[in-house]
């Protein structure tokens, strides 16, 4: 079937007809039916899932799919011959601040009635039990990842949208939708900070995509705060597509924006992107009156996003919920919604209320930076570890390229022949703009120890400042040792210092083959692809010898690393004494540290920078539960009584004015007579304090003497 | 001999329990319950949990034993309330001489500490005549020991029960559950970015040659004698200027004022309090800065005990922590370690291997 999106739009029509029709011309019923006919005819029986959109937060909200019209479809299923269908969701991050969200209680409160209209019975099912693993691709970036089996058996699989505006991608259509079909509860935490939205929309898709999608615009939800203060927008569309992507793509151009804007569809929709033999049908008029998430907006809410915690602690505060179904769990979090809520949501589509959001956003986005920054130059391992997808096809990388690294690599290491070692051992030179450089190291531990304890093919990932990726072995040798992989790396800005003016990550897709020998082992490794265009070039070899009872370590490297527009503004050739200077600081950095990590691996240390993620499926605690943890914690200890100091710090002060508890008949003013003075905690604590300094000059004054 | 290591996953019981095994002999293991014990893994000796706070658990597990090893109590300058400290010290001391009592146990070994001797603000050696005074400015550790000290000595007497005590100095080396403030030592200075020093030193000793010491003290100490289990008496700027050598680190950079040392420990408690994460170090710790807890092992030396250099017990203690998770990934990526703690470590896993294998070292 060639990919087909038909928009039925009829001002005033009810639901079902809009549906009806959308169906009709988008050759629904002949494309099911084929599927259907096949499964009738293998099996005796037709199931199909329908995932509708159930972000809603109230009765009869505009942000979930109207469930009278997933109904409807039902019955238009059970008409084709399916034999069992069911509604499927997962439990989203929402549950973990709000009672109630459990698929079933929300699937009622929301208006599912278990009967469709023409009486048939179905059921609701969550598709986070009964999971399947390898699903996806170990190279992926849900790699490991396991998907519903209902989904996955599904003869028909279907997604049905509500047609919204969306302050995180600027609108959620189908294929957000279709992450409620990923099985951990805090999507948020693991399908968009953790990984990249795009790349897990992307992925998803193609494992397991839906036959059909549908795009319930009869009344949507538009607005500059989009699912967080939903407004209603008679629309009296229904979309309906034979592709989840291609839904989408219309579905935002109806709302007059660039279907790219989203950073959870674009990767999809590049692949979907309407060619030749595509069929749209009806009509691509935006839809008067809509009002969009304002770019600005956007860009706000993207910096917001990467200060995880602030961003978990902020959108239970920002959200409009009716708190009737579903109320709060921690009462925090209900107050500061009281509180905020209807300042976010305020004005005219809730454009006021989004741009004070989004002057919050940019703050905070702003602070992570400053956070990140002080991170990479300080304080490393608060970061946060770096999660991604091999980013080349594997079958495409031939034989030949990996048959011709060794050589190629071999006589480029040969240009540092002749170039004196420095005092450190560090040997450099240029080369079009790149640097070549090669050190060595001498272990005092046995060849076969260490090349035991380091695998080398995983070299790269023990070099200084990695901070993640993803390596696919592509060859193994009758031993059983990788000798072919492909690998992309993510490193810190380098040199650190360019964190200070916008420095990227580096990430580097290479090709590489592993050499093994009774007495030395080496591995090469090329780059092939940069996606954020960081490195010209970060090629090398390094090479595990036995030298006598000892092991030496020898790095060589190629590299070429784009810096920030700061940065690059200075001309270096200005200053080349300078320019050799930092060359050489940088690269000893780099070799010490290197060194440093593969004794360490050697050791058996894990020497991964950053923190990790929660494998949890509702992530971390939210940061409203850390704090009323750290808040216990605090006058728990014993030696410091928080309340106490607090109510220290209140205490009137020596002198200021007593009140009376009485003034009589005859004005006088009566007062309580003054408490026995008793010593504060804070007042105990500051006079040993004074004491301990005190004690301590005197010893530096016996040390000076 | 037949022996009960009490708080045999400590940093002195766990190396006791390896020289006790080493020499042959027939160990029991005192443990509290739900106790971490990876340090104990693998090692032929019976494990008895119990509690010395709960003297009903002490009796299974002294039964049958010819000598008692007293070493469980809290070496902490953080995380522990005083009064906890001092419980645990003093009652579980009595607890213990009355089930060895109560068991037929002829000798106890009792871990004290050489902080009991005191510390002077000049270089002088102290050994086992000198005490330190009650001072209630002193740390909630050093009058916990002081207080041990002196109950298990009145209950010895009454109970007719032979003690011996044993007062290690700093004791650095492998197989610590937790970090205590000994290994302490190694870890702060490495991880310190300003490479910081301070007036005062310290006796260093290898917790191998303590634990040796204990076994010694069971076969020839004095009944009711103190023994000082030390090292080497050094300056704080030779120590860390050794420690970095050792671990490829730069050497100290400045000396610090104790006004400097005690401000650093107020901001590292707040730290600490902020993030859950133990300080670098503490006021109690801070207050020690001048003093010279020097000491003499004379009297020891005399029965047979010989400690190995502070630089060698130091290249073990490196070798072990620089593979632990004692010390920081980013403190790690700065170390270089030196020959010697290559050899350390391989000498210590050699003799690893054949303790696990049954065979003598």
């Amino acid at each position: 079937m060639d990919p087909v999106v038909a928009i039925a739009h009829a001002p005033g029509a009810d639901a079902g007809s809009l549906l009806d029709r959308a169906l009709e011309l988008a050759g629904f019923h002949a494309a099911m039916a084929e599927r259907v006919a096949q499964a009738l005819s293998a099996r005796g029986a037709c199931s199909a899932v329908v995932v509708p959109a159930m972000d809603a937060f109230a009765a009869d909200s505009p942000a979930a799919a109207d469930p009278a019209l997933v109904e409807r479809l039902l019955d238009v299923l059970f008409d084709l011959g399916v034999t069992d269908a069911v509604v499927g969701s997962t439990r989203a991050t929402a549950a973990l601040w709000l009672e109630n969200r459990d698929v079933f209680v929300a699937a009622d409160l929301l208006g599912y009635r278990y009967e469709t209209p023409a009486g048939r019975p179905y059921e609701v099912v969550d598709l986070a039990e009964e999971v399947r693993g390898d699903v996806f691709p170990a190279w992926g970036a849900l790699a490991g990842t396991p998907l519903s089996g209902a989904w996955l058996d599904a003869d028909l699989r279907l997604v049905v949208a509500a047609n919204r505006t969306d302050e995180d991608d600027g609108y959620a259509l189908c294929l957000s939708t279709l992450l409620s079909v990923l099985p951990l509860t805090d999507k948020d935490y693991h399908y968009r900070y953790r990984r990249d939205a795009g790349e897990v929309t992307a992925e998803l898709l193609a494992a397991a995509p839906p036959h059909f999608a549908v795009v319930d615009a009869v009344v949507s939800a538009h607005g500059a705060a989009g699912g967080r203060a939903p407004h209603a927008l008679r629309t009296d569309t229904v979309i309906a597509a034979s592709d989840a992507a291609l839904a989408d793509y219309i579905g935002a151009l109806k709302m007059g924006l660039d279907p790219f804007v989203s950073p959870l569809a674009a990767p999809s929709l590049r692949a979907a992107r309407p060619a030749a033999g595509t069929r749209i049908l009806g009509p691509l008029e935006a839809w008067p009156g809509w009002i969009n998430v304002e770019p600005g907006m956007l860009a706000a809410a993207a910096a917001r996003r990467g200060f995880v915690t602030a961003d978990r602690a902020l959108r239970p505060a920002l959200q409009q919920v009716d708190r009737e179904l579903f109320p709060f769990r921690h009462p925090a979090n209900d107050w500061m919604n009281r509180t905020f809520a209807p300042l976010a949501g305020a004005g005219d589509g809730g454009a006021d209320g989004a741009r004070l959001v989004a002057a919050v956003n940019l703050l905070l986005g702003e602070a992570e930076r400053a956070g990140t920054t002080w991170g990479v130059l300080f304080d490393k391992d608060a970061l946060r570890r770096r999660e991604t997808r091999l980013n080349i096809d594997p079958a495409a990388v031939t034989d030949a390229e990996y048959d011709a690294l060794a050589a190629d690599l071999s006589i480029q290491a040969e240009l540092l022949r002749g170039v004196a070692a420095d005092a450190r051992g560090l040997r450099w030179r240029f080369d079009d703009g790149a640097v070549l450089f090669d050190g060595a190291r001498r272990f005092p531990v046995p060849f076969d120890a260490f090349a035991g304890a380091v695998p080398i093919h995983r070299a790269i990932q023990f070099m200084n400042d990695y901070a993640g990726g993803r390596a696919l072995a592509t060859g193994l040798d009758a031993e059983g040792r990788v000798v072919r992989q492909l690998e992309r790396n993510l490193y810190l800005p380098q040199p650190n210092y360019t964190a200070v003016g916008g420095g990227m990550v580096i990430d580097v897709t290479k090709i590489e083959t592993v050499e093994y020998a009774p007495r030395r082992q080496r591995m090469f490794w090329k780059t092939v692809k940069s996606e954020n265009g960081s490195a010209v070039v970060d090629d090398g070899i390094v090479t595990f010898e036995a030298l006598g009872e000892d092991t030496l370590v020898t790095i060589w490297g190629r590299q070429q690393f784009r810096l920030p527009p700061l940065w690059a503004a200075l001309d270096r050739e200005l200053a080349p004494d300078v320019k050799r200077a930092l060359v050489a600081d940088a690269y000893h950095r780099f070799l010490d540290r290197t060194f440093a990590n593969l004794e360490a691996a050697a050791e058996g240390r894990d020497v991964r920078l950053g923190r990790s993620w929660s494998d949890a499926s509702e992530g971390e605690p939210l940061p409203v539960e850390q704090a009323a943890e750290l808040l216990k914690r605090l006058p728990s200890d014993g030696r410091f009584d928080l309340a106490g100091a607090v109510k220290a710090l209140l205490r009137p002060q020596p002198g200021s004015a007593p009140q009376p508890v009485r003034i009589d008949a005859d004005g006088f003013r009566h007062f309580e007579a003054a408490p026995a003075a008793v010593p504060s905690p804070l007042g105990t604590a500051m006079s040993g304090a004074l004491e301990d300094l005190r004690h301590a000059a005197w010893v530096d004054a016996g040390a000076q003497s | 001999m037949k022996a009960l290591v009490t708080g045999a996953n400590g940093l002195i019981g766990a190396n006791l329990v390896r020289e006790l095994v080493r020499g042959g002999h027939e160990v029991t293991g005192l443990v509290r319950p739900g106790a971490a014990l990876s340090v104990l893994e693998g090692l032929p000796l019976r494990l008895a949990v119990g509690d010395v706070l709960a003297p009903d658990s002490l009796a299974g597990a002294v039964a049958g034993q010819e000598v008692v090893f007293h070493t469980a109590v809290a070496f902490s300058y953080w995380g522990h309330a005083p009064d906890d400290l001092a419980t645990t010290a003093t009652d579980g001391s009595l607890n213990v001489l009355a089930a060895a009592a109560a068991a037929g146990v002829r000798r106890v070994v009792m871990t004290s500490s050489s902080v009991t001797l005191g510390a002077s603000y000049r270089p002088e050696v102290r050994d086992e005549d000198a005490r330190a005074e009650d001072d209630p400015g002193e740390s909630a550790y050093v009058l916990a020991k002081i207080a041990q000290e002196r109950a298990a000595r009145e209950a010895a007497e009454r109970l007719g029960i032979e003690v011996v005590f044993a007062c290690p100095t700093m004791s650095v080396g492998a197989f610590a559950n937790r970090l205590g403030p000994s290994n302490g030592v190694v870890t702060s200075y490495l991880a310190d970015p300003f490479r910081l020093t301070w007036a005062g030193g310290c006796n260093i000793a290898s917790v191998r040659d303590v634990a040796a010491g204990h076994v010694l003290l069971a076969r020839r100490g004095e009944p009711g004698a103190c023994y000082v289990l030390g090292g080497e008496n050094l300056t704080w700027r030779d120590i860390h200027s050794t420690v970095a050598r050792l671990a490829g680190a730069p050497p100290p950079a400045a000396q610090a004022s104790a006004v400097g040392c005690y401000a650093l420990a107020v901001a590292e408690e707040a730290r600490a309090r902020l993030t859950g994460r133990p300080p670098l170090a503490t006021r109690a710790q801070a207050r020690m800065v001048g003093r010279y807890y020097w000491y003499s092992h004379a009297r020891a030396a005399a029965l047979g005990y010989a400690p190995r250099p502070a630089r060698a017990a130091l290249a073990d203690a490196v070798a072990w922590l620089s593979a632990s998770s004692h010390v920081s990934r980013e403190t790690r990526a700065g170390m270089r370690l030196s020959r010697e703690v290559h050899a350390a470590r391989l000498a210590r896993q050699t003799e690893e291997r054949a303790l696990l294998q049954g065979a003598p070292a």
